[in-house]
């Protein structure tokens, strides 16, 4: 069968333009990636086959299965918070402004809540940890409150956890915030103009024109979002070491030690594992959105 | 549609220009004459030396046919020059070499017998009809320092039984005249007036005076002219710089500058990378065509006048101006592009003198390659560099350290490392100090070297028990130390037998505390080390979670006897002669402690005889004192492991031979003992006349001599009792530390400290 010029060069054309992209992640990171599952197939120098050991060892592994947990643990609560509270925020400044169009507070707030993005992970980290050290300003405040001297080294106590989800909330909130108002823009504001015509509340407006107008924005600030909690390594690291406590030790505290060690067979049977894992929901979204199409 | 076409074509080449031309480059030189890849003259084998040609062993030089490259050899000084000390090298009125020296040492009390020698015809010759010695006695002066002028006479300098400087010119008749009287005398806060560690003569008979931060000139009559600024090296003999054409030469804010000698201004600056290496000891000296020659253990560098480009001439790290335990003590060119370099041991004495020849025959860079890579700079292995070099001329040594002085390993240093042996490649020689060693051999990285062991300890010259200390499970060695320190403890018998056990220790009840006052982190590691088989013997070590609180019990029961503190105040660290300092060994040298009564024992780290002069003298006050090894433990340094994938094993082997030789071993580093029996032997014989150190804080003061030969013998064989490695790891010891903390503090339990320590080892022994 023969394909006609046109529809051929319209075939072509993007895989011209994605060409130098993909061959480029072909060969930096397609051939390191083959690598790495060869390697999680042999020992350490790469020297005999040792089968599925090197998983089976990960998988035994208590400290992959504490890094494991907490990873999955720290995805499962701060993602939903993470965009929760951006959305609320968003909502609240496109509100606003809505209302006070002319008001600098509504963009000094904005600006307020972008501007963490724009400090270097380690000075925000020194300020975290002034924050929360034992004569931090955290533990001088809740003296005050309570009357009774607090001492807590928040950073390295049970309580870490939850302080590693406050700095990630912090930092990334107002760039999902910033993503979330993208969203709002695009949603005509007759709509709710309509609606409140029809007498519907700001809960029913919500609920049927903010959520599915919303529903594109949703999908790539959760994909953006899954895909920055896993930078928050550097948090953890810089705010309690490579050592941190139990609640916030992660993958990639376990990866970093492993290279120290030169536990290579260990590091890349987790890495092959752990690109399955992540290749699962990637794609039954996949599945879903090409059936979604089909049914179109 | 032409303009289209146009525009495609256009966009086709575009692209194919732009793809050609990041895989082109990519692309690798493949062999190529050596006009290709843009080399200089010297590496087609056409230089010459100094013109401008030579260049710096580079992985480019390596190809065949880089020849030509400065050959050393060394001139042998007169027998009796064993123990003289070098007061002045030069080329003198006849244009030869000549050398000024003195029996004795600096600053010696009397006056020592002075000597002038003139090399003539590949001889060194001892000049009887020098007048200066008898001249120099008769004024009562000790000679320190002779020079040639630029006007043609020579110049003597030296103190008299005061210690005032007197310099002074010595007349053809063997008479003394002096110069610039009055110059040197005493004055307010000055109590021995200028002492200079170096002049020099100009051609007016004008006189550069050096002093540390300073050169003065002053003219023939003794008027002060002006002064010019220079760095100061941190040594007493730092003289570095000369005068030539009117301008003077020397090193200020870590740069070279010129001087105007008519106005002394600063007339040119120049920069010079290799610095660092011109600290300790340099040499800087003009060519007499304004341009300046650079000699310090980097090698022999040159900047053209005008020219903004170093050229390395001589590459030190081939010969022995790369050697430690030598330093520099003058360096000249000679006749025919040829240099001589002058190099000293110990205190000035021990000279060697070296000749460097260009050699067109000899390959620019070794074709042989062997490096050895380390965390940190040791001296002891840049000394085996530098011996194995001289000893296999067709073998270059690269020592790789990973952190400059002062600086901190890091993670990323030991990543890059581990990337590299991971691809099969690394050094052929590892350092094992700071890096995951055990990790290392599990994996293979590491060759077997039982065979070398056993060749070295079948030779009956070194301590096998200190190398068999670091067999592994396996029965095989994989890693040989190069040196060696032991922890030593001083107190009377009882207080001796508690360092027994953790319960001994905990339990002890004396007048006074156990220990002296230390930080809670010194004194968990401190612990650690001395109860080192009763903590990490067992399989599970401090794992065990009950022996865990028996050891942080310990802790705190001595903590609190000598009032120990987690971190101590500015007022606390004075009151208590304290630190917040935190040694990785937790052995601190706290003699004076137990000296001034505050405690009833002491630890110090036996590392060297120099280091062990309070201690012995310590002992020597106190009747009843013992100073006693702790158990059989010792601490082994630059732990040496060859690569499983080196192409050089026979070399690396080499290596490890050379490093643990006599020759290298025998030189005081002040790094740790040597594991070379016959070396200890050597340093043990060895006196050091003169040597001392004083240590005070407040009204108390003790001042010690190094260890008479009874004390160093008796410390020397200590060594052969030692039989278990301190192989901690460091990072299951922070755990400790910081899981300790609170408890310590005394704000929660020795079981939520234990069970909060634990948790965090877990994850650490689980990975």
């Amino acid at each position: 069968m023969k394909i006609p010029y046109l529809k051929m060069k319209k075939m072509l054309v993007p895989w011209l333009f994605l060409a130098p992209s993909l061959g480029g992640a072909a060969v930096f990171m397609g051939g390191p990636f083959v690598d790495v599952v060869k390697r999680s197939f042999t020992d350490a120098m790469g020297g005999r086959f040792t089968g599925l050991q090197n998983y089976q060892a990960v998988v035994d592994n208590s400290a992959f299965q504490l890094a494991a947990g907490n990873t999955v643990r720290f995805l499962g609560v701060c993602i939903p918070l993470l965009m929760t509270i951006s959305l609320g925020l968003a909502l609240l400044i496109a509100g606003g402004a809505q209302a006070h169009k002319k008001s600098s507070v509504i963009k000094n707030c904005r600006t307020i809540l972008v501007l963490p993005m724009a400090v270097p992970t380690a000075s925000m980290v020194l300020v975290w940890r002034i924050l929360l050290c034992p004569d931090g300003v955290l533990n001088q405040m809740l003296s005050q409150v309570t009357g009774k001297a607090w001492e807590t080294d928040w950073a390295f106590s049970r309580h870490a956890f939850w302080v590693l989800i406050a700095t990630y909330l912090w930092r990334h909130t107002g760039y999902d915030m910033l993503l979330w108002l993208a969203g709002l823009q695009g949603i005509p504001g007759e709509q709710y103009e309509a609606a409140r015509m029809d007498g519907a509340g700001a809960a029913a407006r919500f609920w049927y024109i903010t959520i599915p107008g919303l529903k594109g924005t949703l999908g790539m600030v959760g994909v953006l979002s899954v895909v920055n909690s896993f930078r928050v390594y550097r948090e953890a690291y810089l705010l309690a070491g490579s050592y941190p406590d139990a609640s916030i030790y992660l993958i990639p505290h376990l990866f970093a030690h492993w290279f120290l060690g030169l536990d290579i067979q260990k590091m890349t049977a987790a890495a092959a594992m752990m690109t399955g894992v992540c290749l699962i929901p990637a794609g039954v979204v996949w599945i879903f959105y090409k059936r979604r199409r089909h049914w179109m | 549609m032409m303009i289209k076409i146009h525009k495609k074509g256009m966009a086709w080449l575009l692209m194919a220009g732009l793809v050609l031309g990041s895989l082109g480059g990519c692309q690798k030189k493949a062999g190529g004459t050596i006009e290709d890849t843009g080399k200089t003259k010297a590496q087609a084998g056409e230089s010459g030396p100094g013109d401008g040609s030579t260049v710096l062993p580079s992985e480019e030089a390596k190809e065949p046919g880089a020849m030509g490259r400065y050959g050393e050899t060394e001139i042998e000084l007169p027998q009796e020059m064993e123990n003289h000390m070098k007061c002045g090298f030069m080329k003198g009125e006849s244009g030869s070499l000549e050398l000024f020296t003195k029996e004795g040492d600096y600053y010696s009390d009397g006056i020592s017998d002075a000597f002038h020698y003139v090399y003539q015809d590949g001889i060194w010759e001892k000049d009887e009809n020098w007048a200066g010695n008898d001249a120099l006695k008769e004024k009562g002066i000790d000679l320190m320092e002779a020079a040639y002028g630029q006007d043609g006479s020579y110049y003597l300098g030296g103190t008299d039984g005061d210690y005032r400087y007197h310099l002074f010119r010595l007349e053809e008749d063997g008479s003394l005249t002096e110069c610039l009287e009055g110059v040197f005398d005493p004055t307010e806060g000055r109590e021995y007036g200028l002492l200079p560690p170096k002049f020099q003569v100009l051609e007016d008979g004008s006189f550069l005076i050096y002093e540390y931060y300073e050169v003065y000139l002053y003219d023939a009559s003794g008027k002060r002219l002006f002064s010019m600024a220079k760095d100061f090296s941190g040594t007493t003999s730092d003289a570095r710089g000369f005068s030539e054409g009117g301008e003077f030469v020397t090193v200020l804010d870590n740069q070279i500058v010129r001087y105007d000698l008519k106005n002394g201004r600063i007339t040119d600056t120049v920069s010079y990378d290799e610095i660092d290496g011109a600290r300790d000891a340099a040499e800087l000296l003009g060519d007499g065509q304004g341009g300046i020659y650079m000699a310090t253990e980097v090698g022999l560098s040159h900047i053209s006048k005008g020219g903004s480009m170093w050229e390395v001439l001589i590459d030190g790290s081939l010969n022995h101006m790369g050697m430690r335990s030598i330093y520099m003590t003058g360096f000249l060119e000679g006749e025919s592009q040829d240099y001589y370099g002058l190099f000293a041991e110990e205190a000035g004495k021990g000279l060697l003198l070296f000749h460097y020849v260009y050699d067109p025959d000899m390959a620019a860079v070794p074709p042989s390659g062997l490096t050895v890579y380390s965390l940190k700079d040791h001296s002891t292995v840049r000394q085996a560099a530098s011996q194995f070099q001289s000893e296999h001329p067709d073998v270059r040594v690269e020592v790789r350290t990973a952190v400059e002085d002062g600086g901190s390993v890091t993670e990323e240093m030991i990543q890059g490392l581990n990337t590299e042996l991971l691809s099969g490649k690394g050094a052929d020689i590892l350092i094992l100090d700071g890096l995951p060693a055990d990790s290392y051999i599990e994996k293979g990285i590491l060759m077997d070297l039982s065979g070398l062991v056993e060749e070295l300890e079948s030779s009956g010259e070194m301590y096998n028990n200190l190398l068999d200390g670091l067999k592994e499970e396996d029965g095989k060695i994989y890693q040989v130390p190069a040196r060696f320190s032991f922890p030593l403890l001083l107190g009377e018998e009882k207080a001796i037998q508690a360092y027994s056990s953790l319960e001994a220790m905990k339990g002890y009840e004396g007048e006074k505390p156990l220990v002296p006052t230390e930080n809670y982190g010194n004194l968990l590691r401190m612990t650690a080390t001395l109860r080192y088989k009763e903590l990490f013997g067992s399989r599970e070590g401090l794992a065990d979670r009950g022996l865990l609180i028996r050891y942080l019990e310990t802790v705190k029961a001595i903590g609190e006897a000598n009032g120990a503190k987690t971190v101590f105040s500015e007022e606390e660290m004075e009151e208590k002669w304290t630190s917040n300092y935190v040694k990785d060994d937790g052995i601190i040298d706290n003699s004076i402690q137990y000296d001034a009564g505050r405690a009833d024992s002491s630890t110090e780290e036996a590392d060297g005889y120099g280091t062990l002069c309070i201690a012995a003298e310590v002992r020597r006050l106190h009747p009843g004192t013992l100073m006693v090894p702790a158990e059989d433990l010792y601490r082994p340094f630059m732990l040496a492991s060859v690569n499983h994938s080196t192409a050089n094993e026979e070399l690396a082997k080499e290596f490890i031979r050379c490093l643990l030789s006599y020759e290298v071993q025998k030189e005081e580093l002040y790094d740790g003992f040597p594991v070379n029996k016959k070396a200890m032997a050597f340093i043990t014989e060895k006196d050091k006349e003169g040597f001392s150190v004083g240590s005070g804080i407040g009204d108390y003061h003790i001042s010690a001599e190094y260890p008479s030969r009874e004390v160093r013998e008796e410390i020397g064989a200590m060594a052969d009792t030692l039989k278990v490695p301190v192989r901690i790891d460091w990072t299951v010891m922070q755990m400790v530390e910081e899981g300790a903390r609170d408890y310590l503090d005394g704000k929660e339990s020795v079981e939520q400290a234990a069970d909060k320590i634990l948790r965090t080892m877990s994850i650490y022994l689980a990975e």
